[in-house]
């Protein structure tokens, strides 16, 4: 058991800051602490100037190897930087899909032309990305995808249509799920994973309205869009093992950073107790201290996983259930925000129905956390399968 | 940076498992024929062949120098089968007597295998209890008059150590006056016993007015959180082992999703408990100033998380579940044991609050 990082990681831990601090106060301020979830649509320019400046001062794709442009920093740095990152409440970043989906996705599989084509506007900011994975009959069963791309000629022919595409208008590639093989006898195969440009006729986008009223999301509809031959990331039919093994790239390190954000909300909410008057009512007292709790055991579960593949030692069961965890975790920290409100609770501060408060969008937005990247109830499928080995369903 | 088990203390749990594996099981000694609860021959392997008593205690008293983490380790595998014996009582005891001056001769014979309590009496849900005192007596003498009930392992123990307002009195068995009385516990696996203390004359060479009440209870989450932990597990394994095997419906039940996201519920409780019990151990054994907090977490994690596996044992298990031939019960009770111990989880949530938000103001809600 050590509990504190290393001299040396301390010291980078104060360049991150002093170097996000004197970024942020050049012109950035205002967007401290907007753009993450719940609201990636709004300053999204000023956002993307934003994104423009960490890459200038070498701060996006930080993990990435060094010969690819990035840091190649170890797991705990890379952990400080996310925690950093949160700390000093930096906006949310427009090109989260090419650094952390993409970006691993081409250094695993792509070839070494899709590398050198693709890499270098990821790292820079100025390609952003968005995936194309779930469509309308395709959510948590992901492999019945139905989207269909055909060869001609040296080009392949997509239609199909995406749903909960993020931050769809703003970008300029897809990394698009295609069936490229509908004869397959096994449905995983016969999977293809295409680089789509979005900037073509056969492309179009349609917001989805939330219930939070605002448009985060979009609906994709290929019709006729195209994309040449040579943009096929990994084998022909053999995308699936992509995709998953794309998901499962990530090390948990910016989980860490988001639990500082979790953090603050819940230092929020606290705050807005003890106006309403919350903090003096015992139930709701319990409900924050088990709040408070249950996000510190948090950190520690992803301390255990982290500390595990730093040492390269087998994952423990606790790696499994991460997601789980904080979307419910989350989901509850809204509910009890909404009843800490009490009758001010639906009482919103403009016309619209995005005139949200934070805690109202909380208690809103928080309904999704346990929908996307693997519902709850995927989540349980996944540990009673593999955490705890009882047969498939 | 590392949280997680170093190779020495893995090790230590591995030889803990396979020793307790071959141990006589709780089961075999509630149905013995007769003899003391705890296998006498198990009690005297864990002491001079693993040191499991003297383990977390200083080096100049006999002790190795171990940290909090290595028994915690330990408590859980206990935890884990039931295995009858005063490990945790012991470990209580040590550890509350080793954060004294001028205890060494009584630490010494911890390590060595003495069995030790200590008596405190119990908080209930209207606050803390009102501590025992001493009075005096004729003749300058100081004399203790009182009872603490509900002390585990007080039957077998040969030092009693009572805590009292001015600190931790140590007595032996056969002091005139000291009176234990066997209890009943709803707990089959872990006796419980009443110390009566009557007019007992005061020794105040083994008054240790350093004593900290919080230190102590603090420590002792930590510990009680790891057996919680281990009750958990237990209960985890024994229930999807069956839910492997039980077949209705032409196939295992553990196939059906309704059973496996139960489960997969219980996994994350017993994950959560395992990492907030490291953390409390770790945090004591570096004296890191959130180490109370800590331990508060991990009880009230673990304890949830013990009561929540025990009771879904006997759920998916179904009738056999509820029979008293079945294991499942007897991990529900020391769950249902335990969880009152050092504070109810309602109870240690008020006090996270209390530091969290302040404390409540006098008078209730506003």
């Amino acid at each position: 058991m050590n509990l504190s990082f290393s001299p040396a990681d301390e010291r980078f831990r104060k360049e991150v800051r002093a170097w996000l601090e004197e970024a942020l106060s050049d012109g950035f301020d205002h967007l401290r602490g907007r753009g993450h979830l719940g609201e990636m649509d709004v300053e999204v320019e000023a956002r993307l100037a934003w994104e423009r400046r960490l890459a200038e001062g070498g701060w996006t794709c930080v993990a990435w190897p060094e010969e690819h442009g990035g840091r190649g920093l170890s797991l705990y740095q890379e952990v400080i930087f996310y925690e950093e990152y949160a700390r000093a409440r930096a906006p949310g970043r427009v090109n989260h899909v090419g650094e952390h989906l993409v970006g691993p996705t081409l250094l695993h599989h792509g070839t070494p032309a899709q590398q050198a084509r693709f890499l270098p506007g990821i790292r820079a900011g100025t390609e952003i990305w968005c995936q194309g994975y779930s469509e309308p009959d395709a959510g948590s069963d992901l492999a019945s995808v139905q989207t269909r791309a055909v060869r001609d000629g040296e080009e392949w022919v997509i239609d199909g249509q995406k749903v909960w595409t993020s931050l769809a208008p703003w970008s300029q590639w897809c990394l698009v799920l295609c069936r490229t093989d509908p004869q397959a006898e096994r449905r995983h195969a016969g999977i293809s994973c295409l680089l789509v440009p979005m900037d073509q006729p056969g492309v179009r986008t349609v917001p989805i309205e939330q219930l939070t009223g605002s448009s985060e999301f979009a609906e994709v509809f290929f019709e006729g869009a195209r994309t040449a031959a040579d943009l096929v990331v990994g084998p022909v039919n053999g995308g699936w093992r992509v995709a998953m093994g794309t998901l499962a790239v990530e090390r948990g390190a910016s989980t860490l950073g988001q639990q500082l954000m979790f953090d603050g909300e819940l230092q929020r909410v606290i705050a807005a107790a003890r106006q309403t008057g919350a903090d003096r009512v015992p139930a709701l007292r319990a409900r924050l201290a088990d709040l408070w709790m249950r996000l510190r055991v948090m950190r520690l579960n992803n301390l255990r996983t982290l500390s595990a593949h730093n040492a390269s030692a087998e994952l423990p069961p606790a790696a499994m259930i991460t997601k789980l965890v904080w979307g419910t975790w989350h989901r509850d920290l809204g509910e009890v925000a909404m009843e800490i409100l009490g009758h001010a609770g639906p009482e919103l501060a403009g016309p619209e129905a995005e005139d949200l408060s934070e805690l109202q969008r909380l208690y809103l937005w928080s309904r999704a956390d346990t929908i996307y990247g693997g519902t709850n109830e995927i989540q349980r499928n996944l540990i009673a399968t593999r955490a705890l080995g009882l047969p498939r369903s | 940076m590392h949280f997680g088990l170093s190779e020495d203390q893995q090790q230590l749990r591995d030889i803990a498992r396979r020793f307790l594996a071959r141990a006589p099981s709780a089961r075999q000694r509630l149905e013995r024929e007769e003899g003391p609860l705890v296998d006498r021959a198990t009690w005297t392997r864990m002491v001079e062949e693993h040191g499991w008593p003297a383990m977390s205690l200083p080096e100049e008293a006999g002790g190795w120098g171990f940290g909090l983490l290595e028994l915690a380790v330990v408590l859980e595998e206990l935890g884990r089968t039931l295995t009858p014996c005063p490990l945790l009582s012991v470990a209580l005891a040590g550890q509350a007597l080793a954060a004294c001056r001028g205890t060494e001769a009584f630490l010494e014979r911890i390590a060595s295998g003495a069995r030790a309590v200590v008596a405190w009496p119990q908080a209930g849900w209207d606050g803390p209890a009102e501590p025992l005192g001493l009075h005096d007596a004729p003749e300058g003498q100081l004399q203790l008059s009182g009872t603490v009930s509900g002390v585990r392992g007080a039957d077998t123990a040969e030092l009693v150590c009572v805590e009292l307002f001015e600190g931790l009195l140590v007595l032996e068995r056969d002091t005139p006056g000291l009176r234990v009385e066997a209890g009943h516990s709803l707990d089959p696996t872990r006796p419980l016993g009443t110390v009566h203390l009557e007019a007992i004359a005061v020794d105040t060479a083994t008054l240790f007015t350093d004593h900290h009440p919080v230190a102590f209870r603090t420590r002792a989450r930590a510990l009680l959180a790891a057996e919680q932990t281990g009750v958990a597990q237990g209960a985890l394994d024994l229930t999807v082992a069956y839910a492997k095997v039980r077949t209705q419906f032409g196939r295992p039940i553990g196939a059906f999703q309704a059973v496996q996201h139960q489960l997969a519920d219980v996994l994350v409780a017993t994950e959560c408990a395992r990492s907030a019990t490291w953390y409390a151990a770790a945090a004591l054994d570096a004296a890191l100033p959130e180490a109370e907090e800590a331990a508060l977490t991990a009880l009230c994690t673990a304890s949830e998380a013990a009561t929540l596996a025990s009771g879904q044992a006997i759920q998916l298990h179904g009738g056999i579940g509820f029979t008293w031939e079945h294991d499942a019960h007897l991990f529900f009770k020391r769950a249902a044991a335990n969880r009152h111990l050092l504070g109810a989880p309602d109870t240690l949530r008020a006090a996270v609050a209390d530091r969290i938000l302040g404390p409540m103001p006098a008078g209730g809600a506003g």
